[in-house]
């Protein structure tokens, strides 16, 4: 029973890094591009509900609406700033870029709310349900709720809409689907923003489970995210969810007796899977073109 | 900015600051002296990073930890044994150097991208390590009380002399990578950066080059360590967080990729005003970010280039900038089709 309880806290923690994960997979598999401010968009996004939310009081959808559109503008415009102009140049600038507009995220956010950690109220409220022997927290509940609604509603939106049908000609070919008439730099802006949105529900459904916000908050969640998709198969969105719930798994099982350690499961795993199968576990064989 | 200055007068004007860098413990303050080596412990610390990241084009994010590697050898090593600094440096230098090709092995079977995370993660790990491996490291209080080295006989516990011997140090770190920069070698770097595919077809073992940069580039960020370590007597955890990583990373990017100066230059402006101009010090990171995007973005060749000091003449091997351009300044022979560049491999297709 006891594992099964770390299980179910592993697929909660899991949930958000899939989240995360797949808002990196996107715009990788879109561009071939690694966002490194998205961890600083997705802290920034989550700052924003948290000041709407605990400073002026509003509505906790509300203040989590506005966060989330304020991870889509901040991706939109670290795309249109730093991304578009460099885009055809050597891949390392458009990613030193992103990271620089990162910095600049950040300290924004640490000039209004400084450096320390803050409580968030939980969302879902305290307390347990218990099923038999396992106490299931209220808030892991909504968290595991929300982040299945927001892939099942990702995935469709991929699936089903004309701008999620762009993303997946772009992401094939971006040659291609310029010539073919669709709105290339539209798309990718969409893919950004796409990224953005679900960055920052999951930094939410974060700062819902452990109950604070914090300045770093984006980069341990970043790397988990990246590595969560790595070892999925980058760009594919099913790895990247099936990444995440292994990595969470992983963490609430072997973490206690990892100790200090347990933020070295994450890169562990990854490199192993790496050195093993260095496309991930659902990957495609990375083609080469010359 | 500094095209229109005739060259020579460029050339004297570099003699007469390396003088003045020799005659500095005369003329200024301790704490100026102090500040003068630590921008050149980052000197040295960027110049191994700028083979990996600014010639190469390998991301590593991780490059704290090689110069932790040197910092923790050579303190157990002063603290521990009677070996002269000489052995000591040697040591440090080596087993960081070891220590980056062993993560430069992790590069063999997988593109860059993947490496900037290897590497956080390697980072990450160390930094971890140093703060929970209490007996070895000393934990999170450090290993304080490090003697001072003697080299060769040159007694440096005054810190007019370890200044002195670091700013030796720097010349030779800077002499090395600028020689490497101009070998066979540095050239397949920059090969390896524009196209590996290309590079390949030309000859060069693509893998086995990636990991000797990463060696090579650890080597030279550990000396950075064991150079810290004579500057402070002391080394904590703290001094090899990411963020120090993401610190150099900035050095790299603001003084100029694959530059020989690049490394001083932007270690000159990013220590330097952290130390002089702390009243800024809450906008720090937001102006390192935005000048790393306007540099990016306008003069990839940072502010070697926009001081223009590099050489950039023509069919000269130090203009690596035209190279930074997928499209539009490669000979037409090369690429008969100029426009437009095929992306990178990417995943076949994001599935639903």
């Amino acid at each position: 029973m006891d594992l099964l309880q770390q299980i179910i806290n592993g697929l909660t923690i899991g949930s958000v890094y899939a989240l995360v994960a797949i808002g990196f997979s996107v715009v990788y598999g879109a561009l071939g591009l690694v966002n490194f401010a998205h961890g600083d968009i997705l802290m920034a996004g989550t700052f924003v509900t948290y000041g709407l939310y605990s400073g002026l009081h509003v509505p906790i959808v509300l203040a989590a609406v506005a966060g989330i559109l304020a991870g889509i503008v901040l991706a939109g415009v670290v795309e249109e700033i730093a991304v578009r102009p460099v885009l055809k140049a050597h891949l390392l600038i458009p990613m030193m870029t992103t990271l620089g507009m990162g910095l600049i995220i950040r300290n924004v956010v640490e000039l209004k709310y400084g450096s320390g950690t803050l409580p968030f109220p939980s969302f879902a409220g305290s307390g347990f349900y218990t099923v038999g022997d396992l106490k299931i927290a209220k808030a892991a509940i909504a968290t595991l709720l929300v982040a299945i609604l927001t892939l099942v509603v990702f995935a469709a939106f991929l699936r089903y809409t004309k701008a999620g049908f762009a993303i997946r000609v772009v992401a094939q070919d971006m040659t291609a689907a310029r010539l073919m008439g669709v709105p290339v730099n539209r798309t990718i802006m969409a893919v950004y923003g796409a990224g953005g949105a679900l960055g920052v529900i999951g930094g939410l459904l974060y700062a819902n489970t452990l109950e604070v916000v914090y300045l770093g908050m984006g980069f341990p969640i970043l790397l988990k995210g990246f590595a969560a998709a790595i070892v999925g198969g980058i760009g594919n969105l099913q790895g990247a969810l099936l990444g995440g719930l292994i990595l969470g798994i992983l963490e609430a099982t072997v973490g206690p007796s990892a100790g200090s350690y347990r933020d070295a499961i994450a890169f562990v795993l990854l490199i192993a899977i790496l050195l093993v199968r260095p496309a991930g576990l659902l990957g495609a064989r990375v083609q080469e073109r010359v | 900015m500094l095209s229109f200055v005739p060259r020579p007068v460029i050339r004297v004007a570099a003699v007469a600051l390396l003088v003045y860098a020799f005659l500095l413990p005369n003329l200024v303050q301790p704490y100026t002296i102090r500040v003068a080596a630590t921008i050149l412990v980052f000197t040295v610390f960027a110049t191994g990073l700028n083979l990996i990241l600014g010639f190469t084009g390998l991301l590593s994010f991780g490059h704290a930890a090689m110069f932790g590697a040197g910092a923790y050898i050579s303190a157990r090593l002063m603290l521990d044994t009677g070996m002269p600094l000489a052995l000591v440096i040697l040591v440090a230098v080596g087993g960081s150097a070891v220590f980056g090709l062993l993560v430069g092995l992790t590069s063999w079977r997988v593109g860059g991208d993947y490496l900037a995370l290897i590497t956080l993660g390697v980072g990450q790990i160390f930094y971890l390590y140093l703060n929970n491996a209490n007996e070895v490291t000393g934990g999170a209080t450090g290993l304080p009380g490090i003697p001072a080295g003697t080299f060769f006989g040159w007694d440096l516990s005054s810190i007019e002399n370890v200044y002195l011997f670091i700013l030796v140090a720097t010349l030779v770190a800077t002499g090395f990578a600028w020689l490497i920069g101009r070998s066979f070698l540095g050239r397949s770097f920059l090969a390896i950066r524009e196209d590996e595919v290309i590079a390949r077809a030309h000859g060069i073992n693509v893998p086995l080059t990636k990991v000797v940069v990463f060696g090579i580039g650890s080597g030279i960020a550990g000396l950075a360590g064991v150079l810290q370590v004579l500057l402070l007597g002391f080394v904590g955890p703290a001094t090899f967080t990411v963020d120090q990583s993401i610190l150099v990373v900035e050095i790299v990017l603001i003084g100029g990729m694959a530059t020989t100066f690049g490394p001083l230059l932007g270690s000159v402006l990013v220590i330097g005003s952290t130390e002089y101009l702390r009243s800024l010090a809450d906008y720090r990171s937001m102006i390192f970010g935005a000048l790393i995007v306007l540099i990016l973005l306008w003069k990839p060749g940072g502010l070697v280039q926009i001081l223009g000091i590099g050489d950039t003449r023509a069919g000269r091997f130090r203009s690596p900038f035209s190279l930074f351009r997928r499209t539009g300044s490669r000979p037409a022979a090369v690429e008969p089709v100029a426009e437009p560049p095929a992306p990178r491999a990417v995943p076949e297709e994001v599935r639903s």
